[in-house]
């Protein structure tokens, strides 16, 4: 037996479908074609939102650098948040751009590249916003407090507070490490906890860099 | 004076035509049933988006192939990450008669040939479903974005590959046979 002979039998079986299949256009008609565009503008406007907040947040905190460019101890802390945002826009654009410009239509060697590179972009960003989610904590105090309420952290809390805060930090992201190591493994999760348990644990980058290894290998084995 | 097709109904026309696509596709990157039916969904909502993009100047059967199969591959690859928490749809876009493909589904050969795709990694299993469709190398070379003599070497190493699972298969069954 050999895969000719089975295309013959793929044949016959490709024949029954003819017979068998029958595509439920009521469906298509009623909701289907319909839910793809509300899809897509919910998804549109979702990435919108989150867009113009961080915007928001970019302009908020160069403000607050306008007003504290002569002291480092509130320009220092403004300037790591606006660097941390102004680096979530540009990944957030680019992303936006790279999967609305995606043909699918395209050879599948070459869109599943592009799909696995943007997926090893989108895991790094995911690592690196929970990595320094927990040190965010300090800095974010810092700028919140004086702007708002005029409080200056440094003198109203002492120096000790804020090295405690950054060890706290500490302790929560050796913390998320272990947590995330051992529900990567579970399937018992939702779908969204366990992805970004596989982000942070390096599982799905691990993944994502063997398959590229793999579709590189597929385009140019010759022989 | 009749009305002109809709941009949907042209859709719906070419669909109708070549659902068989979507069904072998489907059952070639799929185990269950919910799965098959949530695949074939996000494979016709990604052809209507990309439907906009489609050049009637190529096989729509080609460009058919293409966007399925990507959409396939990355299920597959979603899938085989992580567990299975969805609920399975009311109602599916291709109504199948079960009966009559699980008849053609107990041949002995297809079973095999089953048995050997689910073991081949996603884009072999693209590369076969090609093959079995009676599609020629140089329309496999241009779905896959591969040379023509790169499709070649591939479906020689898979069907020396389906021999020996073959072979195998056989001799287990023999041995089997003779207790």
């Amino acid at each position: 037996m050999d895969l000719d002979e089975l295309k013959r039998t793929w044949e016959g079986y490709d024949r029954k479908l003819d017979a068998s299949v029958r595509l439920n256009t009521r469906m298509m008609r009623g909701a289907l074609l319909d839910k793809a565009e509300t899809a897509m503008t919910r998804l549109s406007l979702l990435v919108g939102v989150e867009l113009v907040v961080l915007l928001g947040a970019a302009l908020w905190l160069g403000a607050f650098m306008w007003r504290y460019a002569g002291e480092a101890r509130f320009l220092v802390p403004a300037m790591m948040l606006d660097l941390g945002v102004i680096v979530l826009v540009i990944a957030g654009v680019r992303q936006v751009s790279a999967v609305s410009q995606l043909d699918y239509g395209a050879p599948v060697v070459a869109i599943q590249k592009h799909l696995e590179s943007l997926s090893v972009e989108r895991i790094r960003a995911t690592k690196w916003t929970l990595f320094l989610a927990p040190f965010a904590w300090t800095p974010i105090s810092i700028v919140f407090l004086k702007d708002v309420f005029n409080l200056d952290v440094y003198a109203a809390f002492g120096v000790s507070w804020l090295g405690a805060n950054v060890l706290f930090g500490l302790v929560v992201l050796a913390v998320l490490v272990g947590i995330s190591k051992r529900l990567a493994n579970s399937a018992r999760h939702a779908s969204l906890l366990q992805r970004l348990s596989r982000d942070f644990a390096g599982h799905n980058l691990t993944a994502a860099m063997d398959f590229l290894g793999s579709l590189s290998q597929f385009e140019k084995e010759e022989s | 004076m009749p009305a002109k097709p809709t941009r949907q109904d042209q859709f719906l026309i070419l669909l109708e035509e070549h659902k068989k696509i979507l069904f072998k596709v489907a059952s070639v990157y799929c185990r269950n049933r919910a799965d098959r039916d949530d695949l074939v969904q996000e494979m016709t909502l990604q052809l209507w988006r990309s439907f906009g993009r489609y050049d009637d100047r190529q096989r729509f059967s080609t460009w058919m192939y293409r966007v399925s199969l990507n959409v396939a591959i990355s299920f597959y690859r979603r899938e085989s990450r992580r567990s299975r928490a969805t609920v399975p749809a009311d109602d599916s876009i291709l109504e199948v008669a079960g009966e009559e493909i699980d008849v053609v589904m107990l041949s002995d050969e297809l079973r095999m040939l089953h048995r050997v795709i689910e073991q081949l990694d996603e884009l072999d299993r693209a590369l076969v479903l090609l093959y079995l469709d009676g599609n020629p190398h140089d329309t496999i070379a241009d779905v896959m974005g591969i040379s023509e003599s790169n499709v070649g070497t591939k479906i020689g190493r898979i069907k020396q590959r389906i021999r020996r699972e073959w072979s195998r298969h056989s001799t287990g069954e023999h041995t089997n046979g003779s207790r």
